[in-house]
């Protein structure tokens, strides 16, 4: 449990979202680095023993690209040497290494969102979409491991009858389409069961409400609004033409002004800020266990003993 | 107040000639507990059904049914969502969605019922029964008795007036049996929650209900509070068979006193009226190991030993089971649910294999039958689910698929030919599965959980057949937790226990130890395992009041 699961999955996915939009889009090495960084930061904080496994295969692949790009672009203006007769150029390579970074970037990210969203947090979303949706979904989820149980159940009932035996492929085979043939059997049946237990609980008699399992709070809103502010001002500067960069046939930078600087300081405020909160916590949580007694009163225990005795 | 009124309730399937339903009156006051039953057929699930609108069948109905003084045609959907509960029998296809607090949110969400609202009602349903801790599990990890109460909790959730339950405690163990009876029991004395439930064994629940009404062919035959109508039932009707031990122990011996309910109320009855010599006795007849002459014959199954876990770092299923069946005798094996019992038959029928022991079948060696015989003439399972064994669109077919010719069948199936086998009644369809399973001519047949939700009537039938293929040579492992079909039927009784058999022994030796798991006719009169014989020990034991 870490803190951002303690935050909506909406505010969650939305958060990611305006940390990866900007990165995905805007093809900037500052951008890139920034996401990178700070991604590595709460990957690093989320999982830390399996974080820096995985880190050993994300950063070495985003390297690959600045070393496989210029083998097959040969655009830019700068050859730096022949290979086969065609050009490596500076711009490819620089232009790889930031793809790279876009990569690895996104990847890691994607792995911290995996980490602040199990399943079930990720389903509630379907549920922001359509209430009729998740009840689907939700009957799809249960339905498969009790098919998958009974598909086993017959499975053995049919072996023990001698009716499947499993010596070569061909009986395999055989032995699965017979399952199959029960289970579709089985599963219309027994949907009657089922769609009679819904009849039973009113379901279609009108409007649904919903039991939301996580209710949105206010630090949702403030997380949601910050994430989206940063993102229109990220968009904003990239649209003015702050923060954007030419990549061939020469590579041009917007430099680093007040406007570009200030875009990435704010950018990075909000990449950041999941690592932020999850610091923050760990501090409280340091706090409130230095406030709690180290140990029980000794005197209570030996009195305790005494009257057992 | 009235809750419930049915006056003169008759009704016939579409298609069909002979009515379900013939003039069924009664009524029911508000916080009533009542109990119907009657064998199966009789038309009990007709009448819950009809009573709850969304469920009724279509068909031609006559009477009225008036619900808390309306008639029940009069209300809307949502009306009878909220007013009318309805559990089923089956735990698992009960339940819709993937997760605890969804199911017990899903008839409130389908009422529209304000968010506020129902984040209340759902917390004091998840205590009321117990579901906090799965609150975030998904059903698939709850045991079957879990399941059902939360199949219970989910339709009680939007408080119902009137509950309907259809046998829910048909496919539980003994144990979650009553732990569900006791939930329901608490919900009518706690919350006023008018209940009707269908039942064909009344053993735990008799004592618990205040109204019984007993059907047979689409009749209510007899009504009133359970004592009056133990002791107005005519003898040998069919719903004698549901009635609990002691009451059928009182009828026997000549309706002394008041009738018991449960074994409690029979102990203290047998106290009042008979001698203190019938209850100790002679302890039973030493009946001792009979057939002791033909230890010749191998064994029909040899166990030695056997552990059986699912992965390596796993915990044993079978810790050093040591078992021996032998030839044409059955062999009946207790025990609570996750004792390992459906994991020894599925050893013994060669489908897993421990990982330590040996299994040996008629002196041979599991491992050296050849498949194809030892499916033949060897060993055969009963499924305790017996819809796994049907593939096919008609009884007729099915037989064909295993071989089974028509001058062959062991047992009249004839009426039955052409009908799908799923719409076999639940004894029906155990009959097909026995049937199916026997056309490979075995000669040791496992049978797991043989009586599960089969009312008396099929009890007994089922019973005859096992003793009637004992005649014929056949051996048997009976596994199963209904204590009376074992004790009436098995020729030795075993316990299982965290997967080693702790005690074997003939019925009367065994049952004379057993405290919990007991038959209810050895708890009344110890000594004796069924009611026949303890009705038989207190006329002739017993002195006179």
């Amino acid at each position: 449990m870490n803190a951002m699961s303690r935050r909506h999955p909406g505010a969650v996915s939305l958060y990611v979202g305006c940390v990866l939009l900007p990165v995905i889009w805007g093809m900037n090495p500052v951008t890139a680095g920034i996401a990178l960084a700070s991604g590595v930061t709460l990957l690093l904080l989320l999982e830390p023993s399996a974080g820096r496994k995985s880190l050993l295969f994300y950063l070495p692949a985003a390297l690959l690209c600045g070393i496989v790009n210029p083998l097959f672009n040969h655009h830019g203006k700068t050859a730096l040497f022949f290979l086969n007769g065609n050009p490596v150029t500076r711009e490819a390579i620089l232009y790889g290494l930031v793809m790279g970074m876009m990569i690895a970037a996104v990847m890691i990210w994607f792995r911290c969102f995996s980490a602040m969203m199990d399943t079930d947090r990720l389903l509630t979303l379907t549920a922001l979409l359509s209430p009729r949706l998740s009840v689907v979904v939700s009957m799809t989820l249960r339905a498969i491991p009790m098919l998958r149980r009974q598909a086993e159940k017959t499975r053995e009932a049919q072996k023990g009858l001698g009716l499947i035996r499993e010596e070569n492929g061909l009986d395999r085979v055989q032995g699965a389409l017979r399952v199959f043939d029960g289970l579709v059997t089985w599963g219309l049946e027994n949907g009657i069961v089922t769609a009679d237990s819904m009849a039973a609980r009113g379901y279609g008699s009108g409007k649904r409400t919903r039991y939301r399992l996580y209710p949105w709070k206010k630090a949702d809103t403030r997380t949601a609004l910050f994430s989206l502010g940063i993102l229109i001002l990220t968009a904003a500067s990239a649209l003015a033409g702050w923060t954007r960069y030419i990549w061939y046939p020469e590579m041009i930078s917007p430099g680093l002004t007040v406007r570009s600087a200030g875009t990435y300081l704010c950018y990075a405020a909000l990449s950041w800020t999941a690592s932020w909160i999850e610091i923050a916590d760990r501090i409280r949580w340091k706090r409130l266990r230095r406030e709690i007694p180290e140990k029980p009163d000794p005197g209570r225990g030996t009195e305790e003993h005494g009257w057992k005795c | 107040m009235e809750m419930l009124k049915v006056d003169s309730l008759s009704f016939t399937y579409a298609g069909e000639k002979e009515p379900a339903l013939r003039e069924v009156s009664f009524t029911l006051e508000t916080g009533e507990f009542a109990l119907i039953t009657g064998e199966t057929g009789c038309g009990k699930s007709t009448l819950l059904r009809l009573l709850k609108r969304e469920l009724a069948p279509r068909g031609r109905r006559e009477g009225r049914i008036l619900i808390g003084g309306r008639d029940a045609e009069e209300l809307t959907a949502r009306e009878s969502g909220k007013k009318i509960g309805y559990v089923a029998q089956r735990p698992e296809e009960q339940t819709v969605t993937d997760r605890v607090w969804h199911e017990l949110a899903f008839g409130l969400e389908n009422l529209g019922i304000p968010e506020a609202e129902m984040r209340r009602r759902v917390a004091e349903t998840a205590q009321f029964f117990g579901l906090e801790d799965c609150f975030d599990a998904s059903p698939e990890e709850l045991s079957g008795g879990k399941r059902q109460l939360l199949n219970l909790a989910a339709a009680t959730v939007m408080m119902p007036e009137l509950l309907l339950l259809d046998e829910p405690t048909a496919k539980l163990d003994p144990i979650a049996a009553k732990q569900f009876l006791a939930a329901l029991e608490r919900l009518n004395r706690e919350t006023g929650m008018t209940i009707l439930m269908a039942e064909h064994r009344l053993e735990d629940s008799l004592s618990r209900a205040g109204k019984l009404i007993v059907m047979a062919q689409g009749r209510a035959v007899n009504q009133g509070k359970p004592r009056e109508v133990c002791g107005s039932l005519p003898e040998g009707s069919t719903a004698e068979g549901a009635l609990p031990a002691a009451s059928r122990l009182w009828r026997a011996v000549g309706k002394r006193g008041e009738c018991p309910l449960n074994t409690g109320e029979g102990r203290r009855w047998i106290q009042d009226h008979y001698a203190e010599k019938s209850l100790s006795g002679s302890e039973g007849q030493p009946a001792g190991e009979r057939e002791e002459g033909r230890e010749a014959a191998p064994p029909a199954l040899r166990i030695r030993d056997a552990s059986f876990r699912f992965e390596r770092g796993g915990r044993d299923i079978l810790r050093d089971v040591c078992l021996e069946i032998r030839t044409g005798e059955i062999f009946a094996l207790l025990g609570g649910n996750g004792s390992g019992k459906t994991t020894l038959t599925r050893m013994a029928a060669g489908l897993i294999r421990p990982y330590s022991g040996e299994i040996e079948l008629f002196g041979k060696k599991l491992r050296e039958w050849r498949n194809g015989d030892l499916r033949r003439e060897g060993v055969a399972m009963l499924p305790q689910d017996p819809q796994t064994l049907f593939l096919r669109a008609s009884v007729r077919e099915e037989l064909k698929d295993v071989g089974m010719l028509r001058e062959e069948l062991p047992f009249d199936l004839h009426a039955l030919l052409d009908r799908h086998p799923y719409d076999l009644s639940g004894g029906e369809q155990q009959l097909l599965a026995l049937t199916m399973v026997l056309a490979g001519r075995p000669r040791l047949l496992l049978l797991d959980e043989p009586t599960g939700g089969l009312d008396a009537g099929w009890r007994g039938k089922i019973r005859e057949m096992l003793r009637e293929l004992k005649k014929k040579g056949m051996s048997m492992l009976l596994v199963t937790h209904d204590a009376e079909f074992a004790a009436e039927t098995a020729d030795r009784c075993g316990l299982l226990f965290r997967g080693a058999v702790e005690a074997a022994g003939e019925p009367h030796a065994f049952f004379r130890g057993a405290s919990y798991y007991a038959a209810p006719a050895a708890r009344l009169v110890p000594g004796c395992v069924t009611v026949a014989e303890a009705a038989e020990r207190l006329m002739h034991g017993g002195k006179d009041a």
